[in-house]
This record gives C-alpha cells, sequence and structure tokens, in this order.
C-alpha cells in the first residue's frame, strides 16, 4: 500500500516537472531587441511593487472590508491596512483588512462587523 | 513512515514543481504582449474629434520625429490622473536637446467632461486632445485594459517604438529619452528588481479627516542593502499629493523620513486614496507609500491631521 503512494507520488510529480519544462521550454520568451527588454524591465517595475504589497495584506488579514468601512474602524480605533495592487483600475476595487479589537472584528462575522460599523 | 507522512510529503513535493512553474508567468505574459505591441501601427479612429483648448481641429499634425499618443482613463479622478502640466514639461524636456520634435495626443476618458475641459483651459494646455468616453481608441487597436499598456511612443506614422506612462514611470520616462535621443545607451537602463528599502507601514489609513486642512503623514523607510541607495525620483498619485525626502542619499541599514503631504480639495468630500512612489537609482521597483480615510468637510473628530509613521 505505502510502495504504491509512494510509486504514484514519484510518477504525478514527474510527470507535472517535465510537463512544466515542456511548457516553459515550448513557450519561449518572445524575442525582444533590446529597447524590448529595456521596454520590459521598465514595465514589470509597477507588478512587483504591488505584488510585495500583497503579502503584506495576506499577513494582517482578519476581515476585508470596504474603503469607507475601514475609515471607520480606524476612527474608532481598529488598525487597518491597506491592500494596495499598484494599478489605478486595481485601485478602485482596494479593500481594507481591519484587525485589531478581537472583541468585535473575531467574534462576530466580517459581515456583521460591516454591518455594525455602517450603523455608527 | 506513515500514511499521512507520505500524502503530507507529496502534497508539498507537487507544490513545489507547480509554484515553479506559475513564477515567471507575469513576466512573460508581459513579454509577450510587448512583443505584440511593438512595431504595430496604431490607429486614431477617425470619428474622434480633437480639440487644442477649446478649438475643434480638422486633423492632427503629421510632421514630426515622435509622437506620444496616451489614453488616460480617468474614471476615477479626472485631476488625479490627467497631470497635464507633467505632461507639458515631459514634451519640453524630450523635445529640447536637439529640437526633436514630439507631438502629443492625448485621449481622455473622464468621469467629468467639464471638469476635464476646464482643466485644459486653465492648464493654457497646447496639444490636441479628444475626449472618448466610449473607450473607442482601445477597442479599435485591441489594447488591454491595463493602463501601463495605454501610453505609447511612436514614430510618427504610428507605429509602436516604446509601451508605458512616462509620468508615473521613470523607468519609462529615461527609455523614451534614450529612444528620442538616440543615444543607444541601453545598458545604462539595466534596473536590479529587488526593493532595497523598507517600510513597517507602508499603507496608513488616517480615519476621518477635515478637508479643510493639509493631511501630513511622515513615513520612515529603511536601507536594506549593504549600500547606500539613492532617492531618484517619488511620483505622487495626484497633482494634490506631494513627497518631501528629508535627503536623498540613505545609508546602510538606516533610515530616512519622507513627508507626504496632501491638500484635500475644500470641497470634497468622501473617501480618498493617494500614494507615493519612491524610486531608487539602480533599481526597478520603487516603495509605495499610501494615505488613505474619510475626508469630512464638518471636522468634528480629529484634532489635528498630522501622523507620524
Amino acid at each position: 500500500m505505502k510502495k504504491s503512494i509512494i510509486l504514484t507520488a514519484v510518477a504525478v510529480t514527474a510527470i507535472a516537472g517535465v510537463t512544466c519544462y515542456f511548457n516553459s521550454t515550448s513557450t519561449p520568451t518572445p524575442n525582444l531587441d533590446k529597447v524590448g527588454l529595456a521596454n520590459l524591465q521598465a514595465l514589470t517595475t509597477n507588478e512587483s511593487g504591488g505584488g510585495e504589497e500583497k503579502g503584506f495584506d495576506q499577513a494582517h488579514s482578519d476581515c476585508l472590508v470596504p474603503m469607507h468601512i475601514a475609515s471607520k474602524a480606524h476612527y474608532y480605533g481598529y488598525e487597518t491596512y491597506l491592500d494596495c495592487n499598484g494599478n489605478e483600475y486595481v485601485k478602485k476595487a482596494r479593500k481594507y483588512c481591519v484587525s485589531g479589537n478581537n472583541k468585535t472584528c473575531i467574534s462576530t462575522t466580517c459581515a456583521d462587523f460591516e454591518e455594525e460599523m455602517n450603523k455608527l | 513512515m506513515s500514511t499521512r507522512l507520505y500524502i503530507s510529503l507529496y502534497v508539498s513535493l507537487i507544490s513545489i514543481v507547480l509554484f515553479s512553474c506559475k513564477q515567471s508567468d507575469n513576466v512573460d505574459d508581459t513579454a509577450t504582449l510587448l512583443a505584440e505591441l511593438l512595431g504595430r501601427e496604431l490607429v486614431v479612429p477617425e470619428n474622434l474629434n480633437f480639440y487644442i483648448q477649446n478649438n475643434s481641429i480638422d486633423k492632427l499634425n503629421d510632421k514630426c520625429d515622435y509622437k506620444i499618443i496616451a489614453f488616460i482613463d480617468s474614471s476615477s479622478c479626472t485631476k488625479c490622473s490627467l497631470k497635464l502640466q507633467q505632461w507639458e514639461d515631459l514634451i519640453n524636456e524630450l523635445s529640447e536637446p536637439d529640437k526633436t520634435e514630439i507631438n502629443l495626443i492625448l485621449i481622455m476618458n473622464p468621469s467629468d467632461i467639464s471638469e476635464a475641459k476646464y482643466l485644459v483651459r486653465a492648464n493654457r494646455f497646447p496639444f490636441p486632445y479628444t475626449i472618448d468616453n466610449n473607450r473607442v481608441f482601445i477597442t479599435a487597436n485591441n489594447l488591454p485594459a491595463d493602463n501601463q499598456f495605454n501610453v505609447f511612443l511612436t514614430d510618427c506614422d504610428n507605429n509602436i517604438l516604446a509601451v508605458g506612462n512616462p509620468i508615473s514611470n521613470p523607468n519609462i520616462k529615461a527609455l523614451f529619452r534614450n529612444i528620442v535621443s538616440e543615444e543607444d545607451e541601453y545598458d545604462n537602463l539595466q534596473l536590479q528588481k529587488v526593493v532595497p528599502a523598507s517600510c513597517s507601514q507602508k499603507s496608513r489609513n488616517v480615519g476621518i479627516a477635515d478637508s479643510s486642512k493639509p493631511i501630513e503623514v511622515k513615513f520612515a523607510i529603511s536601507n536594506t542593502r549593504d549600500q547606500s541607495i539613492s532617492i531618484s525620483d517619488v511620483i505622487t498619485s495626484c497633482d494634490c499629493t506631494s513627497a518631501l525626502p528629508e535627503r536623498t542619499i540613505i545609508e546602510p541599514k538606516s533610515d530616512c523620513f519622507i513627508t507626504i503631504k496632501i491638500i484635500p480639495d475644500n470641497n470634497q468630500a468622501g473617501y480618498f486614496s493617494q500614494y507615493a512612489d519612491v524610486y531608487f537609482s539602480g533599481y526597478s521597483t520603487p516603495i509605495r507609500l499610501g494615505i488613505s480615510g474619510f475626508l469630512n468637510k464638518n471636522q468634528f473628530h480629529h484634532n489635528s491631521n498630522q501622523l507620524t509613521q
């Protein structure tokens, strides 16, 4: 039984690895000249900047709430964190993660928390 | 070993394989998109009516060395996104060294058309612009929604030479400068991708703030490298936002304070969110410092809008 599990695991991993290898080699990075490469490097700048913020948010997330709820929550003493993805169109969809006061945020659902904040 | 352990090992193994597979997708997607765009001829739809200030113009100027064709989606904040003075300064800067003629064509998608037209008049904006609320330009050219792929440096026949917004990204500005000056110094544009600085809390929510008072937040950023780093540029999300570093050189393992100041519109009320991207010489990735909150016309909560982080 154990032997077959090991063999299956190794086989599936090997298939995944080989598929991954062939995918990465069969779809090569497009040919870009030196201007294109410089352009690529400059463009990818903001993407990585955004990614870094994402991790920050995940590390602290308790409740994800809309912006106006976060503003109110901040006033009422909750710690707030901004999830920022860089692009402006993403910015419109920004959400805030509210944490800090365990009494309200953890003991109720996030929806309840939003409702409470809306009442204030 | 137990079956559970085998399964955990297997899941870890397959996760590692799949994660390493996925890692380069973002860059590859950008490269593929860029390869598709570079060299392509952009179409400026004929049904877009262009103006210079209040005057309608029949035909865009075809005589030039280069063009910058920019589609600016300012549906969230017209004043913040247009940055008309900065566009004018950019064209003057790029044109200056050897009198290269660069035409700017601004295609706007503003949330408030009358405000956009007012800003054009108030800034005496000298370049042709059009209002494109139906995103005709984007559709005609089959362009992606990501706004960093909506601004182009082209030759005079609208063939794309470079992609990106030079107003919001100093590295793109450097690239445009290199192309128009024909300096062929692309090796100088090689940048490290790491962020050389950190900030313990990069985003601050100031809660409820008074719209009649400036909002100031001080951020401390730390140099995480073994050598000194130098702040090369700070790009803010809005003309209403300014950022003042206390110095530009940050020694290894030391801190530097950057004060970000937002001057709200007196009539503005509601939620706001602004940021400043701090760029460092030789590094491609900025550190983003953000301020958000709720503007209230009748301040009754905070005595001061000043915060330090």
